[in-house]
């Protein structure tokens, strides 16, 4: 067996070495895809459907309290297997904290009186969301939720002002009850991925950052509502 | 970037493949105790609840896919200070995760089964305290099902994530590696388990 380190080959023939094992690994895994394609190209259906329910959002890493709004969207659901689903969506949700945003003092400025930095009551923002959530049917009735989404807020970056993004990109995960006549019951967590609070310049709880999870402020929903998809489960 | 990409696509494609083995869905409740590994706080009593699916690949290995929630923390006096003389004393951690996860069980006969397994939990109650909201967290468990789908089990989890890091209120012990020596969250989980009858 021969070891081949950093160092003991020239850059080029390192950089070659591995994009040779790739090629390799991407013959083997379109081979793999072709024999799962081969065993559930079952008939694919879609299934448009309405879903609308109640937000509990909240901003992480800050001291603001959950706020309680709404949502509400449409969705076609695409049965690619009886196990697995594909769900393209497009929706309204209401999202936001509650609680009183103080500026964050400037430093050398000494004593400050804390009423000279209140800026403003509440956060609130409307965002369009659109998403790809996966679903796993592990009983016809009860399907496992994943996804992402992309938000982004109606109103100007003025209006939502301690939030610094209009866009936000976001992970879901839930999960679902559906009865035979196409109501469903659901409920998602969904975690925004972007900075959404300037810990400079408001007041945040102070924490490391780092990208995944560091203390950053971002979007926290949790959904819970209904939905109905046309034509049965 | 390029590697995570495909192998995400790939784990979509590959799903739709798994309509074809025996699946069941079952419910999971017990009671947690739990706390933050090197602090000075001790254990605290709580409750987990949560959904899991089971996708039985043969007769020794099955996948099982979890979500739920799971009340963590520990307890003990704390009080912090922190800018703007804000305050918080409380007379422990009270946190809610809310988790997400993925088991491989390995079953010796129908009844036992082994399992261990990677989660990825979110905080939803955004205690003050707490370094960070997210958290990953390994699990070692068993599990003893009765034939009428009705199961004991009983894990150890780990989180991977410093999640409280107050100087007072922590040990020397603290190292700062991410896998062991800072404070974690640390759950023994022990419950119930009910599978639903396996669709055919």
């Amino acid at each position: 067996m021969v070891v081949i380190t950093r160092n003991s080959l020239p850059g080029t023939r390192y950089s070659e070495l591995i994009t040779n094992f790739i090629h390799m690994k991407t013959y083997c895994l379109t081979i793999l895809l072709l024999f799962l394609f081969a065993e559930s190209n079952a008939q694919t259906s879609l299934r448009p459907g309405f879903r609308a329910g109640a937000n509990f959002s909240q901003i992480t890493g800050t001291y603001y309290e959950p706020r309680t709004d709404f949502y509400f969207g449409a969705f076609g659901e695409i049965k690619l297997s009886s196990f697995f689903f594909i769900q393209p969506e497009v929706g309204f949700s209401r999202q936001g904290a509650k609680g009183d945003v103080y500026l964050q003092p400037r430093p050398g400025s000494g004593e400050v009186n804390k009423e000279d930095l209140w800026f403003r009551k509440n956060i609130e923002s409307n965002n369009i969301t659109l998403g790809v959530t996966g679903k796993m049917a592990f009983s016809p009735a009860v399907r496992f939720l994943f996804g992402f989404s992309a938000e982004h807020a109606l109103e100007g970056l003025e209006a939502i002002k301690p939030l610094r993004n209009e866009l936000d990109l976001a992970l879901m995960a839930g999960v679902e009850y559906k009865f035979p006549f196409g109501m469903g019951v659901e409920v998602r967590i969904k975690r925004g991925t972007w900075d959404m609070i300037d810990s400079r310049e408001y007041e945040t709880i102070d924490s490391r950052r780092s990208w995944l999870f560091g203390d950053r402020n971002l979007n926290l929903v949790l959904q819970a509502g209904l939905n109905y998809s046309l034509g049965g489960r | 970037m390029k590697k995570i990409f495909f192998l995400a696509i790939i784990t979509g494609l590959s799903l739709p493949g798994l309509a074809q083995r025996e699946k069941s869905v079952g419910i999971r409740a017990g009671v947690n105790v739990s706390r933050i590994t090197r602090t000075v706080f001790t254990a605290r009593p709580a409750f987990y609840a949560g959904l899991t699916g089971e996708v039985r690949i043969n007769k020794v290995y099955a996948l099982q896919a979890e979500l739920g929630y799971s009340g963590q923390g520990a307890l003990g006096e704390l009080n912090v200070a922190r800018n703007y003389k804000r305050t918080f004393s409380a007379s422990g951690i009270r946190t809610d995760y809310f988790t997400m996860g993925i088991m491989n069980k390995l079953s010796f006969n129908r009844a036992f089964s082994l399992m261990t397994g990677v989660s990825g939990e979110q905080e939803m109650s955004g205690h003050p305290v707490l370094n960070r909201t997210a958290d990953i967290a390994m699990a070692v468990g068993a599990e003893y099902k009765f034939p009428s789908g009705l199961g004991l089990e009983m894990r150890v989890k780990q989180g991977l994530v410093n999640i409280f890091d107050i100087f007072p209120y922590t040990t020397r012990e603290y190292t700062g590696n991410l896998l062991m020596g800072s404070h974690t969250n640390l759950v023994l989980q022990a419950g119930m388990v009910y599978y639903f009858k396996e669709r055919k």
